[in-house]
């Protein structure tokens, strides 16, 4: 080797050397994202500031007969007067356009049984400037409940949990906001197994409009089904899918609007679960995917965390049914429960919680949390309007970090929020821990509620349906 | 010239009239680019002579015509066919020059049947490799978008100050579209043609360049081996699958662009008979004038390239200055080095100034394009191999980098040099490339085919030194390591070029049929009736089927005019405050902070909204790269924005809330145009919007009728703009804060023009006499513009038919072989059946100076070897058997190809020198 050749060659094997490691050290790809808030979540409150606020709500009942109807609030959050307009329309396509005016931290209210009747009524709430809240109400004398509108509509929507037994109505709310004409196919899933019939492959439905796929009808496919899962695919355009249930038999009662999930994933999380007398819970694992799927339920919120020795095994494209009632080693009480996929998001998973008080009975459904697409967990959250009367154990939180912290509670009045008496700093137990607060407090009676932590914290509440103590399951509404 | 005029015969003066004409003009033009200006001149000044003297010659003729012993056709049969112009050139190709380190010798060059047989089969490979797009034309895929129709049109558009693409702003257009403009000449102004020949011609372009690259080698096998190497790597299969102009550009350019900045330094073909000595360079003593017609001759090159590719400027910067680190650290001389690096640097500054004023709006982020997110996932291996996705056996061009460790540990003298320059550009840029596709670089970088370009250049060179050194460091050497390890490296070759050669198979490269350019074509028609729309791509940058902006990484945006796509559409936009306002509803859009994008779009113009997700090429059905995450779902979400049915390539959404281009406003929306901001844009009322001026996008210069309200144009406030209603001037405004717009209070016949920026025909004309002079440079040029005129035009007896001829120094002197001058003291003679080293035993040079066979001194009628010594007054210079030939030609060494002719004219003033 000459003196000429050396450093070359010297070159020359560094770069070998670096090809072969770079060949052996390969990276995984990056993929751009464009945008987190499109991808499917669960409904949440936007930073202020954005040009437009746009909340979609599905629809509820709101014929105005037999005291059946609905409404819809939007709460202002901001300190600013907000202005924009609602649009209401129903399954005959008939629309109504409203100008909206809501004072800082002041709620508007628009009924909808009044506005536009409708055996299924749905909206649209557009802010200028956002900052607001909107949850959609329905009244029922069988049982009250609301749910958060969505933020976005999806092309996909998922529910898990659903039943028709002895008549029970399960009623799937397809509602489109568009001015063009959304093309929608649904399947759904029994313990029998995965169905498409032909009867609900292109579905229309049109502009502005909502309609309503009575899954327990006569004919529908699906009368007398304990477990009942349901996939919305629009084909053309998109949808926010929500749901109507009526439980009338097969251990369950009451009434309930929910909105679906726009999203199958990974990971999801119950905060207000329990054990015990009086309490039926089971959860219902939904995997619309192509491929199988293992899940692995972990209980928290309890002293020592409980898992299953065995992942459960979800066929695709089924449903399968967990009752923690069944897990021995799980002791009686409140816990919380966080189901993990093992694989890519790939499962959708509702709780039906069946409540026995006195002779009546209460059935209520809720879909887990779930982080946001980039694992986002808000340590603050919203709920639009708290129970008009004082409720014990209202709120039940969950801290996701593993770390001790506070939570406080505020009331927003006209002046802005205003910490909560006796919820100002509330100590966490421990890590890990579920809380539950009572709303007693004169000053959030009927008032939107700022729930805010030094922790990651899920918010569940549990509010009367106006049948006594029987209380319905919704999330709070966290920040985005 | 008279001569010709006055005794050709009567049958035959009509057809010797227009050969002399055709003849002066061809040699009007080889002179300008080979530095032989002066003479071509002369010949057209004799030409143009004729016309005053038309009735002496008729005279003439008259006189001469009673003198007439024998019939013309006996002349004739006695005249030697052919031309002798030609004929001297092509005898020059039968020497060459070697560059000692004391002499530079003159030697028969390797008469051998491989370079023609390899030309053949490479042009025949690549003409059966690109039968599909011979026969039916090239395919709209990547950039190979149609050329404008009219190149007139685009010459006009060039010299315009306005340019439409985009949203439209006052801006200088690319060179590219003068150049283009020119150049059409070539094909008789058929656009489609030109295509055709652009694309096929640029990749035999950096063939030859390579060729010429190579010529440092003493032996054909290794220009050979470079010429198969560079033209066989899976780079350019690749690159004309994905249409990719400007890998092809720069692919074609490259290598001439190394050949020119080698001249300039003064590198030439080393004489092999001093390896023994390790000679490390073949260092010719080159004058200033001949550097600066090198670095001319390379700014030309590289201003061209950069017309197409900006970026180039900087990559060729790179590449020049790994070679001269390389020339340092193989213990090549300083001066080399710092005339490589220099002559890198002053072309790459030249080429910046002559692409003037456009590339006063380069910006590092839009000559290297949009980025991707980060890592692509790559196989580093396959990246290496330069090959895409879809070619078969794609990794055996890994094989190709066997050749470069091999020359690096074998070869020895200049052929080590090279080496190390080779192995410098592929470990420079094989390290960037691989960088770039790991993620891990912090800047901007262009595209993998444009870093890969040095690499194959890199690859070719070291084959070639491999393969050019086998006889002298391989076969003349005593058994060992390097006998098995070159046969190897040689066989690695042949192994590395299977991938490039089973791609000719498909015939056209393997382009996707049918290229996403026809779904666009057919999702987006135009309608006069509906009025000018803009379509608004987004998706990963690799897919948009023009060049993009960047979002984010990952993210790319394009705005286009709704119609076909053409050539025009590849060359980046300036940015204008449209370009701010689709970032910032993207922006929102991506936030989820409206739902009325369609809205923001609307005073764009922007009627479509189309979301690549597979072009055939980057992102395939088999292989898709991924649609940006949630950049679907956004869009659907838009509540004034509707999906559009489509094949499966492309989401394409409709802004119902568009409005045309060029439209009047009426009522609400009228009143909306007053205000700016993106709140009041979502609250506006757009409906009251008709179509007007169609055709106003591409050129702003239409007329309408129109009612009060206002005239919208969905063109960047510009105040060039100007709208006349019966013949009373308007005054414009910003339009929705972007736009320009005018209020319109009377109905009657608007006028809409557009005040040409006055700068722009001085830029224009500076542009164009700098380029000249670069030329005038490049080519050597030494006439004497001065003409001495004459003030009595009069004839005068050229032949005194009573005299014996006399003997002149011309072509006349050539035939009668009589010698000039031929001071061949120092003349060396190698017998033609033995040229250079090729025939020395036992390699291509002797082991041993011993070995040689004796130089012998020649005849001196002999034309044949020919010594290149130094006078007595110390300069060098090239004596030559012929004489006045030489003086007629001076050419290179092989130049096969006109843009060889004009490189081999650098090459020979610098053997002369």
């Amino acid at each position: 080797v000459t003196r000429r050749r050396l450093p070359l060659m010297a070159i020359v094997l560094a770069a070998i050397v670096g090809a072969v490691w770079a060949g052996q050290h390969r990276l995984q790809p990056e993929y751009p994202a464009f945008s987190a808030a499109a991808i499917g979540w669960m409904p949440a409150a936007p930073p202020v500031g954005g040009v437009t606020e746009t909340w979609f709500c599905p629809g509820v009942p709101a014929t105005g007969v037999d005291d059946v109807g609905g409404s819809m609030i939007i709460v202002n959050r901001t300190s600013e007067l907000r202005v924009g307009t609602v649009l209401v329309f129903n399954e005959r396509a008939e629309n109504r356009r409203l100008e909206l005016s809501v004072d800082p931290y002041t709620t508007a209210r628009v009924d909808l049984d009044a506005t536009l009747a409708g055996e299924m009524v749905g909206g649209v709430v557009e802010v200028d400037g956002g900052g607001v809240l909107v949850e959609q109400q329905s009244f029922h004398p069988s049982g009250n409940s609301s749910a958060a509108c969505s933020n976005a509509t999806s092309d996909t929507w998922y529910l898990a949990d659903g039943s028709t037994v002895d008549g029970s109505l399960d009623q799937v709310v397809l509602s489109n906001p568009y001015d063009q004409t959304v093309i929608a196919s649904l399947q759904f899933a029994t313990r029998e197994g995965s169905r498409a019939p032909s009867a609900y492959d292109g579905i229309t439905v049109p502009a502005r409009s909502t309609r309503v796929i009575d899954l327990g009808a006569p004919g529908a496919g699906a009368q007398g089904e304990p477990v009942l899962a349901v996939t919305v695919q629009s084909t053309r355009g998109r949808l926010v899918v929500g749901r109507f249930q009526r439980f009338l038999g097969g251990g369950r009662l009451g009434t309930q609007v929910t909105l679906a999930s726009p999203a199958p994933r990974e990971q999801w999380w119950f905060a207000n679960g329990f054990t015990g007398e009086g309490v039926t819970e089971r959860y219902s694992i939904y995997n619309p995917t192509d491929d199988d799927v293992q899940v692995d339920p972990i209980f928290v919120g309890i002293p020592d965390a409980v898992q299953l020795d065995d992942p459960i095994s979800v066929p695709a494209h089924e449903v399968v049914v967990f009752e923690p009632a069944l897990v021995t080693s799980l002791p009686a009480g409140p816990y919380a429960l966080v189901f993990s996929a093992l694989d890519q998001p790939s499962v959708v998973i509702e709780r039906a919680t069946t409540t026995q008080s006195d002779d009546d009975i209460a059935t209520t459904v809720i879909a887990g949390a779930t982080p946001r697409p980039d694992g986002y967990l808000a340590t603050s959250w919203y709920v639009a309007e708290a129970p008009g009367d004082a409720t014990a154990g209202a709120l039940v939180i969950y801290t996701a970090d593993n770390a001790t912290g506070t939570v406080t509670v505020s009331a927003i009045g006209a002046s802005g929020p205003v910490p909560v008496p006796g919820l100002i700093d509330v100590v966490v137990p421990g890590p890990g821990a579920v809380l539950r607060l009572d709303l007693t407090d004169p000053s959030v009676v009927g008032r939107p509620l700022l729930i805010e932590s030094d922790n990651r914290i899920f918010v569940e509440r549990a509010f009367p349906d106006g049948r006594g103590d029987l209380r319905y399951s919704a999330w709070a509404i966290p920040v985005s | 010239m008279r001569t010709v005029a006055t005794l050709t015969g009567a049958s035959r003066v009509l057809g010797r009239s227009l050969q002399l004409v055709l003849v002066t003009l061809v040699e009007v033009v080889v002179g300008l680019f080979t530095g032989r200006l002066g003479e071509a001149l002369a010949s057209l000044r004799a030409l143009l002579g004729l016309m005053p003297r038309t009735l002496p010659i008729v005279a003439r003729r008259q006189a001469i015509r009673g003198q007439r012993a024998v019939p013309e056709r006996e002349v004739l049969g006695l005249q030697v066919r052919g031309s002798s112009r030609l004929t001297s050139y092509l005898r020059g190709k039968e020497t060459a020059t070697y560059v000692g380190a004391d002499t530079t010798v003159r030697r028969w060059r390797e008469a051998s049947f491989g370079p023609p047989l390899t030309w053949f089969c490479v042009i025949l490979a690549i003409v059966i490799g690109s039968r599909a797009l011979i026969r039916h034309g090239v395919p709209a895929v990547g950039e190979f978008l149609p050329f404008p129709d009219s190149p007139r049109q685009l010459l006009h558009d060039y010299r315009s100050s306005f340019d439409p693409r985009g949203f439209g702003a006052t801006v200088a257009l690319p060179t590219g579209y003068a150049i283009l403009s020119v150049a059409s000449a070539l094909t008789l102004f058929r656009m489609p043609l030109m295509m055709t020949v652009t694309v096929i011609g640029l990749y035999l372009v950096g063939g030859l360049g390579a060729w010429r690259v190579a010529t440092v080698f003493p032996v054909s096998r290794a220009r050979i081996a470079a010429l198969v190497v560079y033209v066989g790597t899976p780079l350019v299969p690749g690159v004309l699958g994905a249409g990719d102009f400007s890998g092809l550009v720069w692919f074609a350019a490259l290598p001439w662009l190394v050949h020119l900045i080698k001249r300039g330094a003064g590198l030439d073909t080393a004489d092999p008979s001093t390896a023994v000595i390790d000679l490390v360079d073949g260092v010719a003593q080159v004058d200033l004038r001949h550097r600066f017609r090198a670095i001319a001759f390379a700014t030309l090159v590289l201003a061209s390239t950069a017309a197409f590719v900006p970026v180039a400027i900087a990559l060729f910067a790179v590449c020049g200055l790994l070679i001269a680190f390389a020339t340092l650290l193989v213990g090549g001389a300083w001066r080399v080095a710092a005339w490589l690096a220099a002559c890198t640097a002053i072309a790459s500054l030249l080429a910046f100034v002559l692409n003037l004023p456009w590339a006063l709006d380069w910006t590092w982020t839009t000559v290297t394009g949009p980025q991707t997110a980060g890592a692509s996932g790559r196989n580093a291996y396959d990246v290496a191999s330069l090959a895409p996705d879809n070619l078969r056996f794609g990794v055996l061009a890994l094989a190709l980098y066997v050749p470069v460790v091999a020359a690096v540990a074998i070869t020895r003298a200049w052929r080590l040099t090279w080496s190390a320059r080779g192995a410098a550009l592929v470990i420079g840029f094989g390290a960037l490339m691989l960088l770039a596709d790991r993620g891990a670089l912090p800047i901007d970088m262009p595209r993998p085919s444009l870093l890969a370009v040095p690499i194959a250049l890199g690859l070719a060179i070291n084959a070639a030194a491999l393969v050019g050194g086998f006889g002298t460091d391989v076969l003349g050497r005593g058994f060992g390591w390097r006998q098995p390890a070159a046969l190897l490296a040689n066989l690695a070759i042949v192994v590395g070029l299977v991938p490039a050669a089973v791609s000719i198979g498909d015939g056209s490269w393997n382009t996707p049929q049918p290229p996403l350019t026809t779904f666009l074509d057919s999702q987006l028609p135009l309608d006069a009736t509906q009025g000018d729309f803009r379509v608004l791509y987004v998706g990963d940058p690799r897919v948009l089927p023009v060049p993009g902006r960047e979002y984010t990484p990952g993210v790319a945006y394009a705005v286009v005019d709704g119609g076909a796509l053409d050539f025009t559409d590849r060359f980046p936009t300036a940015e204008t405050a449209g370009d701010a306002a689709v970032e910032r509803t993207l922006q929102l859009v991506a936030q989820g902070s409206t739902l009325r994008a369609g809205r923001l779009l609307a005073p764009l113009g922007i009627r479509y909204i189309v979301l690549p997700e597979t072009d055939g090429v980057a992102s395939t059905n088999d292989a898709p790269i991924p649609v940006p995450a949630g950049l679907i779902a956004a869009f659907r979400n838009q509540l004034d924005i509707g999906s559009l049915p489509g094949p499966p390539a492309l989401t394409v959404f409709a802004n119902d809330a568009w409005i045309p281009v060029a439209a009047q406003l009426t009522g609400a929306t009228a009143d909306a145009s007053k205000l700016a901001g993106d709140d009041a844009l979502v609250r506006a009322d757009l409906a009251l919007a008709k179509p007007l001026m169609v055709g106003a996008d591409g050129r702003p210069a239409s007329s309408a009728e129109v009612t009060p309200g206002v005239v919208h144009l969905a063109i960047p406030y510009d105040s060039r703009l100007h709208l006349q209603v019966d013949g009373t001037e308007l005054t414009s405004r910003p339009g929705f804060g972007t736009a320009t717009d005018f209020d319109v209070t009377e109905p009657g016949t608007a006028v809409l023009s557009y005040a040409r920026d006055s700068t722009r025909s001085l830029w224009v004309a500076v542009q164009v006499v700098l380029w000249l002079a670069v030329l005038v440079v490049a080519a050597g040029a030494r006439a004497s513009f001065g003409r001495r005129r004459v003030d009595d035009v009069h004839d005068e007896t050229l032949i005194d038919l009573t005299d014996a001829p006399p003997l002149s120094l011309g072509v006349a002197g050539e035939v009668l072989g009589l010698p000039v001058w031929n001071d061949d003291d120092e003349l060396v003679f190698e017998p033609e059946s033995q040229p250079d080293d090729e025939a020395t035993p036992p390699g291509d040079e002797p082991s041993e100076p011993a070995d040689r066979p004796e130089p012998k001194l020649r005849p001196a009628s002999r034309p044949a070897p020919i010594p290149v010594g130094r006078d007595q007054r110390g300069s060098a210079r090239t004596p030559t058997a012929f004489g006045a030939a030489q003086a007629i030609d001076d050419a290179g060494d092989d130049a096969e190809l006109d843009l060889a002719g004009l490189v081999a004219s650098v090459d020979d003033d610098e053997e002369h020198t």
